[in-house]
């Protein structure tokens, strides 16, 4: 797994380089397109991500203390966090989409489009693997000596969070 | 156990961190330093989620602390790169 998050940070980290590259060679067109983002937005989902991982911390904790109820429990919440991010990102898509904002009106919008749908799919992604992992724990599949499988899901989850952190000043809030 | 010690401590310091890069964003008037901050902010942030949220703190096996080393290199690596890349725009 962790092979496989370095991979993504790497993706990752070459998108938000481009990005800031690009941005210095027209920083007015960026400072302007940037201005219609609703910066709340960005900040209200950063703060559902960090609720999201923090559930999944207790989540590791509680299995490790052998409480599998309260690991399904903090499980379950974590995914509730992951599909109101879902869901307020949807909306702020829908409302980009509605004023005419496409990946070719300008290279602001090409990189804000496609990095927040990117990483709008690995949170996807995130949710499958810890619904997996909430089955597994539900069905007793976890246990205090063997809890390798909620702790894998979560430093992926914990993986789409640190992007986002990133992501999060450099597209909303660096002008 | 004080609070800033527990995983709730540390949740809650993120928020709070969240809030501060929006705050001063809005209240910095120079761009730049506004956006120093907030990636000064990011980078702090990102540590507290791989060192606490992730486990790789106090890490002593040779795997897991060669991952901590690539993770901690890559979130300097990058903010370290994009402060330059702002740094070039604010002096074209």
């Amino acid at each position: 797994m962790w092979v496989f998050i370095m991979a993504e940070l790497l993706v990752f980290g070459i998108f938000f380089l481009s990005y800031a590259f690009s941005r210095s060679q027209d920083v007015a067109l960026f400072n302007a397109s940037q201005a219609h983002l609703s910066r709340m937005s960005g900040a209200f989902n950063t703060l559902v991500l960090i609720t999201g991982s923090y559930f999944v911390v207790q989540a590791v904790q509680a299995i490790k203390a052998g409480r599998q109820d309260a690991c399904v429990r903090w499980l379950a919440a974590a995914l509730g966090s992951g599909a109101v991010f879902l869901v307020n990102k949807s909306v702020e898509f829908a409302h980009a989409f509605s004023a005419g904002i496409r990946l070719s009106t300008n290279t602001f919008y090409m990189f804000y489009l496609s990095l927040t749908f990117f990483h709008f799919l690995h949170v996807i992604l995130g949710m499958v693997i810890l619904a997996a992992v909430l089955l597994k724990a539900r069905a007793g599949g976890y246990s205090r000596q063997d809890h390798t499988g909620v702790a894998t899901g979560a430093s992926y989850w914990h993986m789409v969070d640190l992007v986002w952190i990133i992501l999060f000043p450099l597209i909303y809030v660096l002008h | 156990m004080s609070l800033m010690n527990t995983a709730t401590g540390r949740w809650i310091a993120l928020l709070l961190l969240t809030l501060a890069t929006v705050m001063f964003s809005v209240t910095l008037r120079n761009p730049y330093p506004a956006s120093m901050l907030a990636l000064a902010i990011a980078f702090i942030k990102g540590r507290l989620v791989i060192e606490h949220f992730m486990e790789m703190a106090g890490v002593t096996d040779r795997i897991s602390r060669i991952i901590h080393r690539i993770a901690l290199s890559w979130l300097a690596g990058v903010i370290g790169l994009i402060a330059v890349a702002y740094w070039i725009g604010a002096h074209p």
